[in-house]
């Protein structure tokens, strides 16, 4: 059955963090700029994986990390994939903002790295790209390689797209009650046409991770769309949750 | 109201029973900008330090939301019975239930039913697991028979009072940090079973690497401990071999999809490693390793009087018969949390900050700098704090 290799630290999981750092990400939204919620849900979710990595006096290095951020160019901000224990002491990162979008070159950054790691992935979760953005690519159109990248896949599965699209209004019905949102099974719930395209660029959630976020108390469904309108605070973090939902001991 | 989730040093007051206790959380000192905290399946467990009269560790089990049970309450009352059994410290406990932290529950919603208790010091049979593929190890010969015979020691006190913990693995095992005595307790004992206690709402199905290929229907009974408490003692009796210890897996010697396999390599090592302590211990593994369910495994007092028989012509002459009843201890660490438990000493590592400071790449506007060295550069894309 697909998707239910745990994260270990035999069997670590591979997430790769596509973040958009232009220009448009220090407007403003729901009280605060766009890219210190996103930054604050890093936090959070970094302090997750250390969380569940824990154990006793040792960090175990159950989830390997890639943190690519990109405005007119893709920038490796971690310098690699790193497992997150060095993650862990570098500290906490602290991105701003600046220039236009090239989601294109940070997806095909995305696709070079697991062409390498994915011979050695058998026997690990599959891997997930999580891919952060306000707003329009401003260059070459990131979706084909972004369904180049969903058919890519190792022994547990294809890997897992998620989007998460930071902006107000994105949905025909306001999102009002969080935790009990079962999440987005059509395009047609949408009402912005990038968010559509980007509903076509993400996966379906698999079971075991909904069944992870539902720990955190959210009702997103299996099946549903790895696809969040980040619309608030809340919502950008639930996003964040489900980059780190891949289940371990 | 915002979760329980504190940063590293944030202090914070748990109002129980009408009185106030300050407290704060403790730093990570493997990720000195994270508060000390794991998250296992259930709950997520918080380091703190009481900031009340002396300086006394606890541990915050705070509840995930499936698991925030009204029933805990009375486990957790059940529970504090026991505490005076050898090896069950972490049972002295008081539970946030509405009706004894009603304020501190409005404060922080998802602290309602979690668990206040000792924090149990020392290293966990994972952690050493851990140092193993590190090159570390921390056991020889008789190490290995010492720390493997306290083990058994407390399963089969709890065996012979038809208690079990039921979701034995090598995270929930601490030793003592004396290493000439290698005491051992046990933590994360929520679903033990005991007579009188009630079913657990989501039965235990054990730990991948611990579990019999019965578990998974659930394991809380009398008998919940023999297959995981006989696959943890023989790690232990073989820890001491290097060959062992280069071809464990992972978080745990076996691969969970091996266990009970027929030619299984690891367990053939380890029958060799054990059978050099005794051919009657590398018996009770195969037995176990063989059995169809939990009761024909063997009973973990048939380990206990094998290693007391290989004690007793090694070292010292054993007048401890077993008896069926609560085994007597040594006069417990911890009194009522209420009152003051003696000081234990935690060793904290300062953050190192100048190996934070990495020189920026010229040619990647990202940026290690600590957070006080704010980017002058506008085109700085990362800082990290």
């Amino acid at each position: 059955m697909a998707y239910t290799t745990l994260a270990t630290r035999t069997s670590p999981a591979l997430v790769i963090y596509l973040l958009d750092v232009s220009g448009s990400m220090s407007e403003p939204l729901d009280g605060a700029s766009k890219i210190d919620h996103v930054n604050q849900a890093i936090e959070k979710i970094l302090k997750r994986m250390v969380q569940r990595s824990t154990k006793g006096e040792i960090i175990a290095p159950r989830y390997r990390l890639a943190m690519i951020a990109y405005s007119d160019q893709p920038f490796d901000i971690l310098g690699g994939i790193q497992s997150i224990d060095a993650v862990a002491k570098k500290g906490k990162p602290k991105l701003t903002a600046d220039a236009t979008t090239d989601t294109a070159a940070a997806f095909l950054m995305a696709r070079d790295m697991l062409r390498q790691e994915l011979p050695n992935l058998n026997g690990c979760p599959a891997p997930m790209v999580c891919h952060l953005t306000d707003g329009q690519y401003t260059a070459n159109d990131p979706e084909p390689i972004a369904r180049e990248i969903m058919q890519m896949s190792n022994d547990d599965g294809a890997v897992l797209v998620e989007n998460i699209y930071i902006g107000p209004d994105l949905t025909r019905q306001p999102i009002s009650d969080i935790n009990n949102w079962p999440g987005i099974m059509d395009a047609s719930e949408l009402n912005n046409q990038y968010a559509q395209k980007l509903f076509n660029m993400s996966s379906p959630l698999p079971a075991g991770y909904a069944e992870v976020i539902g720990d955190d108390g959210y009702r997103l469904q299996p099946g549903s769309r790895m696809l969040i309108p980040g619309t608030n605070k809340e919502l950008i973090e639930l996003a964040f949750a489900m980059s780190g939902a891949t289940p371990t001991t | 109201m915002p979760p329980f989730d504190p940063e590293p040093e944030e202090t914070f007051s748990l109002r129980i029973d009408a009185q106030e206790r300050n407290f704060r959380a403790l730093r990570n000192p493997l990720a000195p900008t994270y508060a000390h905290s794991m998250e296992g399946g259930k709950a997520r467990v918080y380091k703190i330090e009481s900031l009340d009269a002396g300086s006394h560790i606890y541990a915050l089990k705070v509840m995930k939301s499936k698991h925030r049970d009204p029933g805990l309450e009375q486990t957790c009352n059940n529970l504090d019975k026991l505490k005076d059994i050898a090896g069950l410290d972490v049972c002295e406990r008081a539970c946030l239930s509405p009706s004894r932290a009603r304020d501190t529950i409005s404060r922080f919603g998802n602290l309602e039913y979690s668990i206040l208790m000792p924090w149990i010091q020392g290293k966990s049979w994972a952690d050493v697991l851990e140092m193993a593929k590190k090159g570390q190890n921390i056991l020889d010969k008789d190490g290995s028979i010492l720390l493997a015979s306290n083990f058994a020691n407390v399963l089969a006190k709890l065996e012979a009072n038809s208690i079990a913990h039921c979701d034995l693995s090598a995270g929930n095992i601490i030793i003592d940090p004396d290493p000439t005595k290698l005491q051992i307790e046990l933590i994360d004992v929520e679903d033990l079973f005991a007579l009188g206690f009630a079913q657990p709402a989501y039965l235990p199905l054990g730990t991948p690497g611990y579990q019999h290929k019965t578990s998974g229907a659930g394991q809380w009974h009398a008998r919940g401990d023999r297959f995981a408490g006989a696959i943890l003692l023989s790690e232990m009796l073989g820890w001491y071999d290097d060959t062992v210890r280069s071809t464990s897996y992972g978080e745990s010697y076996f691969d969970s999809a091996e266990l009970q396999s027929a030619n299984c390599r690891r367990l053939d090592l380890l029958i060799i490693s054990i059978s050099r302590h005794s051919n009657d211990l590398a018996t009770l593994l195969k037995r176990a390793w063989s059995s169809a369910n939990l009761d024909d495994c063997p009973a973990i007092s048939e380990w206990d009087q094998t290693m007391k028989k290989i004690r007793l012509g090694k070292y010292v002459v054993f007048e401890e018969p077993l008896k069926p009843t609560i085994g007597a201890k040594s006069p417990p660490i911890w009194t009522p949390l209420l009152k003051e438990p003696p000081k234990i000493e935690w060793e904290q590592n300062k953050p190192n900050l100048d190996e934070w400071n990495n020189e920026a790449d010229k040619k990647n506007p990202s940026s290690w700098d600590q957070s006080d060295q704010k980017a002058s550069d506008s085109k700085k894309t990362v800082e990290w704090e």
